[in-house]
């Protein structure tokens, strides 16, 4: 009896921690340290302001799909390092990072990728789809850029392994919360 | 709690997740603190309140337990 009034006592705080959490912690985005850049996606251009969901960075799920990119650093880019990584909840999986001497001081980089090249390039072809947050740092002597976009990867969920994984864990999953609903017998 | 509250936790837990990867994946919401960590908690705690209100299933019998005491102001023969 007692332990059937703690969970009642229990239960209404716990759901009110998580509304404050989902209310106190909207999808923010920012570019800081003065960095500038853009990126033209199958004939599209991007900037720093897809930093939402609702306006993220298009890649259409096609191969001959390319992108022009091009960025500038506003301070001395001596000994620069940098790195790319995607937000997975509270931890940042790196992808890519970069570092040189630069003894020439140069500010600006651009260049032109294709897709299809980046596809090759995973050690798996498993397939991307949805929608990631990309966080995007550069050091140099001269100072720090924070950066975070979000990226739409167009494509089916279905044909991917991580979509076939979600289905089926949300499945097995509700049936699991059904069979929970089910009183002992006594 | 008549259900089974450890059942419907860890199933609540795991709905929550895959809820959050089945919407990053169908690129409805990413994967931010908000959704893979708010999501398994909400998870979490609407399979422990279906777990206490267990709609389904088994009667609780206990409830239904015949008393040894005569009702009060009555005297047995």
């Amino acid at each position: 009896m007692r332990s059937r009034t703690r969970h009642r006592r229990i239960l209404p705080v716990a759901a009110l921690v998580a509304g404050v959490v989902f209310i106190a912690l909207p999808v923010g985005a920012a570019v800081t340290g003065g960095c500038t850049g853009e990126a033209t996606v199958d004939g599209v251009a991007y900037g720093p302001d897809n930093d939402t969901p609702s306006n993220a960075i298009v890649v259409p799920d096609r191969d001959d799909v390319t992108a022009s990119y091009s960025g500038e650093v506003p301070f001395a880019n001596t000994n620069f390092t940098g790195d790319a990584g995607i937000k997975v909840g509270p931890v940042v999986v790196k992808v890519v990072d970069w570092q040189g001497a630069n003894s020439e001081d140069v500010r600006g980089s651009e260049g032109e990728y294709s897709l299809s090249e980046f596809k090759a390039a995973l050690p798996v072809d498993v397939g991307v789809t949805g929608i990631y947050e990309v966080i995007v740092n550069h050091s140099a002597d001269g100072g720090t850029c924070r950066a975070n976009v979000f990226v739409k990867f167009e494509g089916n969920p279905l044909s991917t392994p991580l979509g076939m994984v979600a289905v089926a864990g949300l499945v097995l999953s509700a049936i699991g919360l059904l069979g929970g609903m089910f009183a002992k017998v006594r | 709690m008549r259900g089974k509250p450890v059942l419907a936790a860890i199933s609540g837990l795991l709905f929550g997740f895959f809820l959050a990867l089945a919407l990053q994946q169908w690129s409805v919401y990413p994967l931010t603190v908000l959704s893979v960590l708010g999501l398994p908690l909400l998870g979490l705690i609407l399979g422990l309140l279906l777990a206490a209100w267990a709609p389904f299933g088994g009667r609780d019998t206990s409830a239904e337990t015949p008393t040894t005491q005569p009702p009060a102001g009555e005297e047995t023969a």
